[in-house]
């Protein structure tokens, strides 16, 4: 079906596709106390789902219309003007999805005492779409 | 001239392998003890031709590392960084963090919690 040439492509671009890129933005760890007693992994993710707006407007400005194209220009630069600003990772549709972190972490740390946290902010890109991931790992001393 | 252009291409990718250009991605640190006489360090990396990363699990192993330096105290005043190193093609990761091992029964209290006053008094106190 497909030539050597294009096989050559087509196997890696999907390997990448369907083993998503991960990436690493932030990581952070906290004091480690193994003198309280017991230690007992624990951990938490959450996410939320991502948007490359920048891979979105290269694949609508292919449109043969030119009357379109403007119309995606000015959409890109209200959008472009309303992102500004230092970020990881691509725009989300709220800012409270990492909210739950803490507390679904201490869900499973029944003394509420938890050391050596390690808090991760990642992500997972797949083409335009991406899943903006944070992870908290910790010892829940028992 | 050809020559010249050989040498001057060498060198510079000479420079760009054994220099590789560092950026530092986050930095953190927790509060630094009173009683810093036992150091412990980890460090835990990831390399990948031209960046791809297919997960993040390399760090994952890090805290392990440390505790491991400091079975029956307590780790702080940890200095964590994230950096990435390329070289060429080749993108290496790394997270590491440097502490500090505490005696379970020692004096922790962080300087980062006192107050100009409190500093004055320590460093009369000393003072020989």
């Amino acid at each position: 079906m497909f030539g050597s040439r294009a096989r050559g492509f087509v196997l890696p671009a999907s390997a990448i596709l369907v083993g998503a890129c991960a990436e690493l933005y932030h990581y952070q760890l906290s004091d480690i106390d193994s003198t309280q007693g017991t230690l007992v992994p624990v951990s938490a993710q959450v996410s939320s789902t991502g948007v490359d707006f920048e891979q979105v407007w290269q694949v609508l400005e292919l449109t043969p219309s030119s009357r379109q194209r403007e119309r995606i220009w000015t959409a890109q630069e209200v959008q472009s003007s309303a992102h500004s600003g230092p970020t990881t990772g691509n725009p989300t549709f709220n800012d409270r999805w990492a909210d739950e972190v803490a507390s679904v972490l201490l869900a499973q740390c029944p003394s509420g005492r938890i050391t050596g946290v390690s808090a991760v902010r990642e992500q997972r890109k797949y083409s335009a779409i991406s899943g903006e991931i944070v992870t908290v790992k910790g010892l829940c001393i028992q | 001239m050809k020559h010249l252009y050989l040498t001057v291409g060498a060198l510079l990718a000479a420079i760009c392998l054994l220099n590789a250009c560092a950026s530092l991605h986050s930095i953190s640190v927790t509060e630094v003890p009173r009683e810093r006489d036992q150091p412990v360090f980890a460090k835990r990396n990831n390399i990948a031709f031209f960046g791809i990363h297919f997960d993040n699990s390399f760090a994952d192993e890090l805290r392990q590392d440390l505790a491991e330096q400091c079975p029956h105290g307590r780790v702080t005043g940890i200095l964590t960084k994230y950096e990435i190193y390329w070289y060429l093609f080749v993108q290496r990761r790394q997270v590491s963090a440097r502490g500090f091992c505490v005696d379970g029964s020692a004096d922790t209290t962080s300087l980062t919690m006192q107050t100009p006053e409190s500093h004055r008094m320590l460093a009369r106190q000393e003072r020989p």
